[in-house]
C-alpha cells in the first residue's frame, strides 16, 4: 500500500549539470609548480609589467559580461510565464515551483502557460485551467475559502492564544506579589524608622 | 500537579495532530476531478493510427481509463492487475499511453500481453494535463454517463481492485 509510486521521470536538479566537486588541477600530479613570482626590479622590464598587471585588473571591471538574454522570442512574454509559474506548484517535484522545476511534467506545463498567454489568456484564467485539472494544490498561495479559514488563520489565533496565555499569567504574578498588608505595630515602627529615630528601634 | 497538566496536554495534543500529519501521503492529491464529467479528446490508437477514439464512444458504459506508458516501471508493477480486470470483464479497459515512442509501447505490449481494448496515443501529454495526470499510472473508473467517479494515481493493487475498483463497477453497472 505504502509503496512509492514511480512517477515520471525524476526532478532533474541544475545543480546536477555541475562539474562533481573537487576536480581541480593539483600541481605535482603531472604538472610543474609555476615558478613563484619574484618582486619586479624598479626600472626593469619587470617594472612595465607590473604596470601592465595593474592596469589589467583596474580595468577587468570593464569586462563584465552582458546580462544573458532570453532564449525565447519574446521576452515580455516569457516573464509574464516566469512570474506566473513561480506561484504554482509543480505535481512532481513538489517543494518547488513550476518555474524551478525540471520535471517533463514541469515543462510541458509551462509550455501550456505559454500558448494561453500568447492566445490571449489572462493569469486569472491560466490558473483556473490548473486549478480545475490539479485542484487548488497547484497553487502555493491557496485560497480564502471555508476548507482554508483554519491554514489563513491558524497562525493568527495560535498568536492571540499565546498572548491570552501571557497576559493571564503576568496578571497572576502581579497578583501574587502584592504589597504585604502591616499591622499597625509593624506601621508604626516603620514610621518611626523612617523619621530617623533610631532610637525607638534599639529600645 | 496542576500546573503540569496543561503541558502535557498541549503535548499530546501536538503528537497526535503531527501523528497525523505523518499518516498522510503529500503524493497524493484529491483530483479536482472525481464527480466530472471526464475531458473529451479525439486521439489515435496505438495499434491502427488510422482509427481515432474518443470517451463520448463509451456512453451508456463503465469503463476504466489506465494511464501508462512503457518507461513507468510501477506500471509493469500493476500490469498483473489491470490484466485481472480485463480478464474478469466486469468493464472495458482502454490504455492512455502517455508520452511514450510509439515502438516502445508497442514492444511493451508485446513483452507483457496486452490487456486494453485499446490503447490512445497521447504522446505530447497534452490530454493527460487535461485529466490532471502527474505521476504515472493513473487510474479513472468513468460511469455511463461519462463522469469520472475514481481515481487512482500509482499502481493500482490486487487489494484496491477488489476493495475498490471492483465494487465500484459493480454498483456503477446496476445503476
Amino acid at each position: 500500500m505504502a509503496r512509492a509510486t514511480i512517477l515520471l521521470p525524476p526532478c532533474v536538479d541544475a545543480k546536477s549539470f555541475l562539474p562533481p566537486c573537487g576536480g581541480g588541477l593539483r600541481w605535482g600530479v603531472g604538472f610543474a609548480r609555476p615558478p613563484i613570482p619574484t618582486f619586479p626590479h624598479k626600472g626593469g622590464r619587470g617594472f612595465l609589467q607590473a604596470i601592465f598587471l595593474v592596469l589589467l585588473l583596474a580595468f577587468a571591471s570593464w569586462a563584465w559580461a552582458a546580462e544573458a538574454q532570453p532564449a525565447a522570442a519574446d521576452p515580455a512574454l516569457e516573464e509574464r510565464v516566469t512570474a506566473l509559474a513561480t506561484e504554482l506548484r509543480c505535481l512532481v517535484c513538489q517543494n518547488q515551483t513550476l518555474a524551478d522545476s525540471n520535471a517533463p511534467l514541469a515543462v510541458d506545463l509551462r509550455n501550456q502557460i505559454r500558448e494561453r498567454m500568447r492566445a490571449g489568456a489572462s493569469e486569472r484564467d491560466i490558473i483556473d485551467f490548473l486549478v480545475e485539472r490539479y485542484g487548488d494544490f497547484v497553487l502555493y498561495r491557496p485560497p480564502w475559502k471555508a476548507r482554508t479559514l483554519l491554514l489563513w488563520l491558524g497562525p493568527i489565533v495560535l498568536m492571540l492564544g499565546g498572548l491570552a496565555a501571557l497576559y493571564y499569567r503576568i496578571a497572576r504574578r502581579r497578583q501574587g506579589i502584592a504589597p504585604p498588608q502591616l499591622s499597625g505595630e509593624e506601621r508604626a515602627r516603620a514610621a518611626a524608622l523612617l523619621s530617623g529615630d533610631a532610637g525607638a528601634e534599639k529600645r | 500537579m496542576n500546573r503540569y497538566l496543561l503541558p502535557l496536554g498541549v503535548f499530546a495534543l501536538l503528537v497526535v495532530l503531527l501523528g497525523v500529519g505523518l499518516s498522510l501521503n503529500p503524493r497524493e492529491v484529491p483530483s479536482p476531478l472525481i464527480g466530472k464529467p471526464a475531458p473529451q479528446f479525439r486521439l489515435p490508437q496505438l495499434h491502427q493510427p488510422e482509427r481515432t477514439f474518443e470517451p463520448a464512444e463509451l456512453k451508456g458504459k463503465v469503463w476504466v481509463l489506465n494511464v501508462w506508458a512503457s518507461w513507468c516501471a510501477a506500471c509493469r508493477e500493476e500490469h498483473p492487475v489491470l490484466t485481472n480486470l480485463a480478464g474478469s470483464g466486469i468493464a472495458p479497459l482502454y490504455g492512455l499511453n502517455y508520452k511514450d515512442k510509439h515502438d516502445d509501447a508497442i514492444a511493451w505490449l508485446k513483452r507483457y500481453g496486452d490487456p486494453y481494448v485499446a490503447s490512445i496515443v497521447d504522446a505530447d501529454g497534452r490530454i493527460g494535463i487535461d485529466y490532471g495526470v502527474y505521476g504515472v499510472p493513473e487510474t479513472y473508473v468513468i460511469d455511463k454517463q461519462g463522469v469520472i467517479r475514481y481515481k487512482r494515481i500509482g499502481a493500482v493493487t490486487p487489494a484496491i481492485l477488489k476493495e475498490k475498483i471492483t465494487p465500484l463497477i459493480a454498483e456503477l453497472n446496476r445503476s
